[in-house]
């Protein structure tokens, strides 16, 4: 009898444990790193086994309230991460609001029998001060700007810096003198964007040179603008270069005007101006878009020598296919420190290609180590901010 | 003292906006959008500059009659025509859309717009947007739905969904965070793979778009009307669209769109011809290299029209079985995402150097352009 009442205990104690759920271990609830507080808070925890739903039940943490549900995931559609845990995020907290959390566990057999876990740590959703994903990001540039202050230094202890010959910049003093001659005016335009653009200060540079040249050659120089604080930049150029080379009369306003910030307006503006003007030389420097080679083709229509440049990389092979000379990519930037010889220029030139030189680098590693199946610097890359 | 201080200006400036990048706190982005607000408002003064210079160079050119003075009639015919336009709608009278009764003006009042009147002018006709908000202007009133919009981090899981035309549980809560409705009814219709969405049900919409990791979420403002006042002392409040949303017809929208547009597509057309014109010059077999050009060309072209493509291609080489199907698109394609692309990426690649370098001589200095000099 005494054995069968044992029997009797054990059985029903066995079968109590296996209706039991198992509530969520480890569960921790942190801010939600690298946001301005609007993304919440993230809570994870390890799978229970047997859940087939969880749910997360919130309060605030120094009030009396009991915690309410603020969200239900079924097991199957939850959040894993890379370490097995599950990861729910709360995105309707309150900023600077100190909550706790609790995940509980539900089955299909009843939504009644739930195993709770422990309350979390006091959590607070708050704006960060650094963004971590963007730390690479910051490491380029840090570096970048080291070795551009490395060789802005090594160029004013006077070591000689080396750059190649640039087709496009050599050929401007021909294309001057070749509209001297001619008797005609220059056409330089710099552009449909504004002084924002690193492109647009990159063409005015180009412009004072070409200026410089233009004016003690006595030629007129015109240039339509699109923007009208760049036409106000390029006309106190225009002034300084007059000036400079002892010709303050070949100083006009007139030469530097606004004609409207309207893409397609202003090209019809300018293109009636060449096809009327017949300029022997058309510079068409900054950034373009789909207007380059309507302004390309009129301006080789009436006859005249076109050097463009742009960081348009879409309008490169348009410029590279009806001008005359291109400057291709990144020698457009390198126009200045080209044209001026200036050494300070000259340094940050050679920092650039040294970094060209280690990221080359980096990809050259990069693919080999793909290939052995390593994606470090792959997914370095691709990384999603 | 007077060139430093631009400099000085210049560099701190630039520098506080580097580190704001990578400062994802409120306040930081409090700050760049204030900078945001300031450039704009300079940009409206320099808007002005350019206005002056372009009156005063056409002035002066009809003035001392320079040789085709005349076309600067035209810019003065163009640059009065829509401001006048604009004078005429704005004193048009508009167009009623409907009448609030005088007993319901009491229910007026600075705030979200009530549902007693709501229900007075939609069964006068109106149509009004879900949520709209009620603002006192003298002695009218301006219902006018609000224009609503966030920007969240989009995760791909979300974006996956979108091309899938769901809507993911996160991304419903980054609405209901911000009280914004997102009915269970509302459908999703794919624009752009992986970039442009747009959430439709009935009358309510929001434009979701995708650029670097960030979704926008958008819904600009499609209605605002005018109650009041009215002429007589008591009687029903006349209701009718804002200016803004005046019905099309109004003379400066029938400028824009029956001269300005056509004009605009003409000049857009016109690359067409000079495409043709250029590709006649630039493809000469002279050189080796143009020789290349003038191959890769004929493949992408030849590609691209679907009766050479297919019909063609089929005519002569259907025989060749060896021959994958679509072998001159699988020919372009690879020619445009192998070595084209690896062209493209290297330019991009020293474009983006040549302009971090620029960038850093503007801050550093260096490079004085922009200041004129």
């Amino acid at each position: 009898m005494k054995y069968r009442l044992i029997t009797l205990l054990l059985g029903i104690f066995l079968s109590m444990t296996s209706w039991a759920i198992e509530p969520p271990t480890e569960v921790r609830a942190v801010d939600v790193p690298s946001d301005d507080g609007s993304e919440g808070i993230q809570i994870t925890w390890n799978p229970a086994i047997g859940s087939t739903a969880y749910r997360i039940l919130r309060r605030e943490a120094f009030s009396a309230d009991e915690p309410t549900e603020i969200g239900e995931i079924p097991a199957d559609q939850a959040e894993h991460l890379k370490d097995g845990r599950l990861r729910y995020i709360d995105q309707t907290t309150q900023i600077k609001t100190a909550y706790v959390y609790q995940v509980a566990t539900s089955t299909d057999d009843s939504d009644d029998v739930t195993a709770t876990s422990e309350e979390t740590a006091i959590v607070k959703a708050v704006g960060n001060l650094f963004h971590r994903k963007k730390s690479w990001i910051l490491v380029f540039i840090v570096t970048f700007t080291a070795l551009t202050l490395v060789f802005i230094q090594l160029a004013r202890s006077g070591r000689k810096m080396f750059i190649r010959n640039i087709s496009a910049l050599d050929a401007v003093e021909e294309s001057v003198g070749r509209a001297t001659e001619m008797g005609r005016p220059i056409f330089f335009i710099p552009g449909l964007q504004g002084l924002d653009s690193p492109a647009t200060i990159a063409a005015i540079n180009i412009f004072e040179s070409v200026a410089s040249e233009a004016i003690q050659d006595q030629t007129r120089m015109v240039a339509p603008s699109f923007d009208p604080i760049v036409m106000n930049v390029m006309q106190s150029s225009l002034k300084e270069v007059c000036t400079a080379a002892g010709r303050p009369d070949m100083y006009s306003e007139d030469d530097v005007f606004f004609v409207n910030d309207r893409q397609f307006a202003y090209v019809a503006a300018v293109d009636g101006m060449i096809a009327r003007d017949k300029p022997a030389t058309v510079f068409l420097q900054g950034y373009f878009y789909a207007e380059s080679l309507i302004l390309a083709e009129v301006a080789h229509s009436i006859g005249a020598i076109q050097i463009a440049g742009t960081s348009s990389d879409t309008q490169l092979p348009f410029f590279i296919a009806a001008c005359d000379y291109t400057l291709i990519g990144e020698e457009l930037f390198a126009a200045g420190a080209y044209i001026k010889k200036d050494a300070l220029q000259l340094g940050t030139l050679k920092a650039q290609d040294l970094v060209k030189l280690l990221l080359f680098g980096l990809m050259v590693l990069g693919g080999f180590l793909v290939v052995l199946d390593i994606n470090w610097i792959l997914n370095l890359f691709s990384t999603t901010l | 003292m007077k060139r430093q201080i631009p400099i000085i200006l210049c560099s701190l400036l630039g520098f506080c906006l580097v580190v704001r990048y990578f400062i994802p706190h409120r306040l930081s982005q409090d700050f760049e959008s204030t900078v945001n607000d300031w450039v704009r408002i300079l940009a409206v003064f320099a808007f002005v500059i350019g206005l002056g210079s372009l009156i005063r160079v056409h002035l002066r050119r009809i003035a001392m009659k320079v040789s085709h003075w005349q076309y600067s009639i035209v810019v003065f015919v163009g640059l009065l025509l829509m401001p006048l336009a604009a004078l005429v709608d704005f004193v048009k009278t508009p167009n009623q859309l409907a009448s609030l009764p005088a007993n319901l003006t009491s229910k007026l009042q600075n705030g979200p717009l009530s549902a007693t009147v709501r229900q007075a002018l939609t069964e006068g006709g109106l149509s009004l947007p879900p949520v709209v908000t009620v603002e006192s202007v003298g002695k009218r009133w301006k219902i006018q739905e609000q224009r609503q919009q966030f920007a969240t981090d989009a995760s791909s899981e979300i974006i996956t969904q979108l091309d899938q035309g769901k809507i993911d549980t996160i991304l419903r809560q980054k609405f209901s965070v911000r009280d914004l409705q997102l009915p269970e009814s509302i459908e999703v219709t794919v624009q752009s793979k992986g970039r442009r969405w747009l959430l439709e049900s009935g009358a309510l919409w929001y434009l979701l778009t995708h650029q670097k990791q960030i979704l926008t979420v958008s819904r600009d403002t499609t209605a605002a009307y005018i109650v009041g006042p009215n002429p007589v002392r008591s009687g029903d409040l006349p209701v009718y669209a804002s200016r803004k949303f005046s019905k099309q017809g109004s003379s400066v929208n029938w400028l824009f769109l029956n001269v300005y547009v056509p004009l605009d597509a003409t000049m857009f057309s016109l690359l067409a011809f000079f495409i043709a014109s250029a590709a006649y010059r630039a493809f000469r077999a002279r050189t080796m290299d143009a020789t290349l050009l003038l191959l890769a060309g004929v493949i992408l072209m030849f590609a691209n029209a679907p009766l050479l493509a297919n019909q063609f291609w089929h005519s002569i080489f259907g025989g060749l079985n060896f021959l994958p199907d679509a072998f001159p698109t699988l020919v372009k394609d690879w020619i445009l995402q192998v070595p084209g692309m690896a062209a493209r990426r290297a330019i991009q690649i020293g474009l983006a150097l040549g302009a971090i370098s620029q960038s850093l001589r503007i801050l550093l200095g260096i490079d004085r352009a922009w200041m004129g000099e």
